[in-house]
């Protein structure tokens, strides 16, 4: 036999272009959502892939530093110290800058981001850089980023075939030597590693006795945190000196709160749970207003107002859960198409696919909410 | 006595040791407030037995569908007692109207099946109303009382694919399938053609009688006048001998 009449899926899918509109409206709203938060976490997780690979136990950076692409320099002289400090075993330069690369292919010029980095082992645990790390010892040899975006020329492509590749940077000649990976992110569009020399070479004018990151490593069986107050204490107030767990946070801060990426992703995914809320409540609402007449006769014969809400309410749970999976399914094949076209680390996670679940449901069942408000239209003493 | 008398002897005769379904006693009504107000019901004193066939008649804005809502506790009572199924409606909650509601047949003008569900979910749906009635009970219910009303080949029609005196008769078995204990009919015939609607009222006569529950129906058709056991005329607010 069978059972209950699903009432409220009746009245939804009654009329095919109703359903397929507000359907198609949750789809959107969730697309929206799952592409602006996942574009957010892809800017915190590139911008966070070089910083997350830095080897070092303690980072020592200019108080006026933003973050590792927009750093201020300390005193150069102020890492000469650190060695005496008992418990610190080694400590190391970092030069940062941002050099114009003359794309030999198109003859264009683009921003690159440069690494000048003092001798020593591979200050950072990417694919690729150990391999060809001492030739950056040899006068104008850089590493160069394989993940760059490729706006810089077939850099990798080139090199792979055994051709030597020579570009200008900053109008200085220089050679790739060898391919690292570490990936751009939206403040950074690709990285070339290279000596501290040479990093001069290319940026002569640049002053010498500015450092951008300090990176410390502790001897074996030292705790980083106890050897830290000492060296900001050696330091004072022109420096700051930060675990790396610290320093992952300081990064990750930056881009969630001073950039816009934070907010623009926000108020994107805000836009999508709107517009999804908008449509939801236009086809409900308009779907109480044509069975006004209706409800006023079940209201005569004894259907309460809370009997005639959930309805509605289970109208709008319905919505959600139609439009949830295919809002998904899409997002997840753009998340494919963009992770291609920009090389950003775009993956649909597991506590994002539940959260816009859940802001989905809140959103559809806000719609319903305020809808069933044209429920107080239908009056019972009316329908004689 | 303004009440009322009979066109014909009922069936039964109505003993007056009966306790009447609807007793209303100096019942007045107005709308509207201050400079506005508006009295439609000047002391109406109304009383319904089990098992009649009452009509309501009187031309428009005579008060027949103010007094019914009444009745049918659709609207507070302003002044007056209004005693309907053993309830006193003068000052009964929110709460109390809907269980009173609950215990009667309403059959409107505009039938209002809804348009998305079947012919037997429509009738099913009263139901809703009766968690205590099981699933398959509700369907031979609605099976059962469709029959009656010669529907018994359209259970799985969607209201817009039968005929507008179809539609009178789902509501008519709509209205009875929880087994009611008081049908009130608005027009149930006007939007039906002669014959439809004689099946609609007769039904409405005989299923009245051997489910013992009285009906109270509002009507211009002078068609169907013959089923009613009194006539009940409004005029201007007041209930009037009715015109012979």
């Amino acid at each position: 036999m069978p059972a209950r009449a699903p009432l409220a899926w009746l009245q939804l899918s009654h009329g095919r272009v109703k359903l397929i509109v507000a359907v198609a409206g949750v789809v959107v709203a969730v697309l929206l959502m799952l592409m602006q938060l996942g574009f957010m976490q892809a800017a915190f997780q590139s911008a966070l892939i070089v910083p997350r690979q830095i080897d070092a136990d303690l980072v020592v950076i200019s108080p006026q530093t933003q973050a590792m692409f927009r750093t201020a320099q300390f005193p150069h002289v102020l890492l000469y110290r650190m060695p005496s400090v008992p418990g610190v075993d080694s400590v190391r330069a970092i030069y940062l800058a941002t050099m114009p690369w003359h794309n030999p292919w198109t003859r264009g010029e683009q921003s690159i981001f440069v690494y000048g980095i003092e001798p020593g082992d591979p200050p950072l645990r990417l694919p690729g850089l150990a391999e060809s790390w001492p030739e950056i010892r040899r006068t104008d040899a850089v590493i160069y980023d394989s993940k760059s975006k490729p706006i810089f020329g077939p850099v990798a492509k080139a090199f792979n075939r055994g051709e030597n590749v020579e570009v200008e940077v900053n109008r200085r000649r220089v050679r790739v030597v060898g391919l690292a990976q570490a990936g751009n992110s939206f403040g950074i569009d690709g990285n070339l590693f290279t000596s501290d020399l040479n990093f001069f070479r290319m940026f002569p004018n640049r002053n010498k006795s500015g450092a951008d990151l300090g990176l410390v490593h502790v001897k074996p069986g030292v705790d980083p945190k106890s050897v830290q107050p000492e060296l900001q204490k050696l330091v004072g107030a022109e420096a700051v000196v930060l675990t790396h767990d610290e320093f992952l946070a300081f990064e990750h801060n930056y881009w969630a709160r001073s950039s816009p990426v934070g907010f623009v992703f926000t108020l994107g995914t805000v836009v999508g749970f709107c517009i999804g809320f908008v449509i939801v409540y236009q086809i409900l609402y308009t779907d109480v207003s044509n069975h006004l007449s209706q409800y006023a006769t079940m209201k005569a014969m004894g259907f309460t107002d809370s009997y005639l809400v959930r309805l509605v309410l289970k109208e709008a749970v319905i919505l959600a859960a139609l439009g949830y999976w295919p809002g998904v399914l899409l997002a997840w094949g753009l998340y494919e198409v963009a992770r291609n076209a920009t090389a950003l680390p775009l993956d649909m996670t597991w506590q994002r696919v539940l959260g816009v679940f859940t802001a989905t449901l809140v959103m559809c069942l806000i719609s319903g909410a305020v809808a069933v408000r044209r429920l107080r239209a239908a009056q019972p003493a009316d329908v004689f | 006595m303004k009440t009322s008398t009979s066109t014909r002897p009922p069936a039964e005769p109505v003993a007056s040791n009966t306790a009447p379904t609807v007793t209303g006693r100096g019942i007045c009504h107005s709308f509207g407030e201050g400079e506005l107000k508006k009295q439609i019901l000047f002391d109406v004193d109304v009383s319904i037995y089990p098992g009649e066939v009452v009509l309501l008649t009187g031309p428009s804005g005579s008060g027949k569908t103010t007094l019914l809502t009444l009745i049918a506790g659709l609207r507070d009572v302003q002044e007056g007692q209004l005693y309907v199924l053993g309830h006193e409606l003068h000052g009964a909650t929110r709460d109390e109207l809907v269980d009173v509601r609950r215990k009667i047949g309403f059959i409107f003008q505009a039938h209002n099946l809804l348009p998305f569900l079947s012919v037997r979910q429509n009738v099913e749906l009263v139901f809703e109303l009766h968690p205590n009635v099981s699933v398959d009970e509700a369907t031979e219910r609605a099976d059962k009382i469709l029959q009656l009303v010669g529907l018994g080949d359209r259970l799985d029609y969607m209201p817009d694919k039968i005929s507008g005196g179809q539609k009178q008769r789902v509501a008519v078995a709509r209205a009875l399938v929880a087994g009611p204990q008081l049908i009130l009919a608005d027009e149930p015939t006007a939007a039906l053609d002669g014959k439809s609607g004689r099946a609609v009222v007769d039904l409405l006569q005989s299923l009245a009688r051997e489910q013992g529950c009285p009906v109270l129906m509002v009507t211009h058709d002078s068609r169907v006048l013959d089923v009613a056991d009194r006539v009940i005329h409004m005029e201007d607010g007041r209930i009037v001998e009715p015109a012979q």
